[in-house]
């Protein structure tokens, strides 16, 4: 069999590696090598691959026959005697902020064994070449700094909650007839989540949410514009039919290890002391809504500096509680 | 508690061999089912999850992907039955001894589809290199008392083992860009 193995060490995870060679549609950003490539990263997948050693361009369409996330990607051509490819990126952690990618290729059949004088000199050092601007990238992204909002609430410094502090009216966006409700309490378990089910204000990649015990939540003013927002989820969310801002989330299911409990947004409230951000929750869910999930180690350290432990559920206490409260009702 | 209490056969040291070959044997000491892995294994972490085989009295399933391809039942595959057709990772167990021999994923909009799942403590070359605790509340749903939870926690950590009640960060991240791609 013949073959080209190229190797480089990367002073980056090897998950911020393994992300920019997933994120297809930036292949053209850095990768002279393979400057498009599109398909769905999915074994069996046939990709569309244009493929430049030496500069000359082909289109080809390998298909993936191994892939196993985070750690190796191999694709490969076929034709019947003629010729076999199996191209690998193989990610190898040597620490959590080390790594070794290595790009090799296997190749079989009458064309590479006839033509493989002037495939090797061109392909290795093309391979080599890619392997520089992947480590590059990965450096860079690495020691980039995460800049955009996170949230308004903690974007400037989080401010500390106020001592006996009882809470306070949250008004929605609405200027004529806003919907008011008071909060006779101060806020409990409050926390940034990036799930798609909780309302982030414009721009923010997190949610802010509190909860408060349900019985400190009255609906004051323009209760008519309330709705309640059609969703799979157990937990009821009840917004403002004009601007849309959700103002308290009920757990109606008496089994709920919170029930009991609404959810709201203290950033409605123009008083201050309310609790501030103590964790964050559900962080890789905003891959989900647009973040590429390489700049997601900056995301995280940005949340751990400001004192918000990420995770990607709720908080282990809060987490142990449901865990407990199912486990009892067996 | 002893880091040996949450699973009896971690090897904690950093310079354990990386598993890259072997074969996983179930316990029936007559015509045992024999699986071979022909590549390297990743991802080996600790899941406290109820549905993952593991050794009895132990809280921890411990647990390993290859990729499909590099893994073959080569003896007694007769033996071998579905635990859960309708769970996302259909977990094949020895009929007799109940140990799980793979757990493989046939949806292929699946985000785990082309890896399969395995126990290396069931091989003659031992593990590979634990890289975090999943699922850790979920000993919680298998009778751990709430009280316990911290001590459990805090032994993982003490060993470098890092705990989350869901996969690591790495895992959940690329999920959730599979799910971005198949939105």
């Amino acid at each position: 069999m013949l073959n080209i193995t190229t190797e480089i060490e990367i002073d980056a995870p090897a998950h911020i590696v393994w992300n920019i060679l997933d994120d297809l549609d930036s292949y053209g950003e850095w990768n002279q090598l393979v400057p498009e490539l599109s398909g769905r990263t999915t074994l069996g997948e046939k990709m569309k691959v244009l493929f430049a050693p030496g500069g000359k361009a082909q289109k080809i369409q390998p298909v993936i026959h191994r892939l196993v996330a985070l750690r190796a990607l191999h694709w490969g051509s076929k034709i019947p005697l003629l010729l076999f490819t199996d191209h690998g990126f193989i990610v190898t952690p040597l620490s959590d902020e080390r790594c070794k990618f290595t790009n090799c290729e296997d190749f079989g059949g009458l064309f590479p064994r006839l033509l493989w004088k002037k495939i090797q000199p061109v392909f290795e050092p093309d391979y080599n070449k890619m392997n520089v601007a992947l480590k590059h990238r990965a450096e860079a992204i690495y020691r980039a700094k995460f800049s955009a909002s996170l949230h308004p609430v903690i974007d400037n410094g989080i401010k500390p909650a106020v001592d006996n502090f009882a809470g306070g009216a949250l008004r929605c966006k609405c200027n004529d007839e806003p919907v008011e409700i008071q909060v006779t309490a101060q806020a409990l378990h409050s926390y940034l989540s990036g799930s798609n089910d909780d309302w982030k204000p414009e721009g923010a990649l997190f949610s802010f949410v509190s909860m408060v015990p349900a019985e400190n939540v009255t609906i004051t003013a323009n209760e008519s514009k309330l709705e309640l927002v059609e969703s799979s989820d157990p937990i009821k969310r009840y917004a403002c039919k004009h601007c849309g801002v959700p103002m308290r989330a009920c757990i109606e299911d008496k089994e709920h290890a919170f029930y009991g409990l609404d959810y709201i947004h203290t950033e409605l409230s123009s008083d201050e002391g309310w609790t501030p951000p103590t964790f964050a929750a559900y962080v890789s869910d905003v891959v989900r809504s647009g973040t590429k999930p390489q700049l997601m180690t900056g995301v995280r350290k940005r949340l751990s500096a400001l004192g918000l432990a990420p995770s990607d559920a709720l908080s282990p206490d809060m987490m142990d509680r449901i865990a407990a409260h199912s486990g009892s009702k067996k | 508690m002893a880091i040996t209490d949450l699973h009896p056969s971690i090897k904690m040291s950093e310079s354990a061999a990386d598993f890259s070959s072997g074969e996983l044997t179930c316990k029936c000491s007559e015509n045992p089912v024999e699986v071979v892995i022909s590549g390297k294994v990743a991802h080996n972490h600790l899941c406290g999850c109820s549905a993952c085989w593991k050794p009895e009295g132990v809280l921890f399933s411990q647990i390993a992907v290859v990729a499909k391809d590099q893994l073959r039942v080569s003896k007694n595959e007769n033996k071998l039955k579905i635990v859960n057709e309708n769970a996302a990772i259909q977990r094949h167990a020895c009929k007799d001894c109940g140990v799980h021999m793979v757990g493989k994923v046939t949806d292929p909009d699946h985000h785990y589809f082309g890896i399969d799942f395995v126990h290396l403590e069931l091989s003659k070359e031992g593990a590979a290199k634990i890289e975090f605790a999943g699922y850790v509340s979920s000993l919680l749903e298998g009778g751990l008392e709430i009280g316990q939870m911290g001590e459990v926690r805090k032994t993982l950590v003490e060993n470098g083992i890092p705990c989350y009640d869901t996969m690591s960060p790495e895992i959940m991240d690329v999920i959730a860009y599979h799910k971005r791609k198949i939105a």
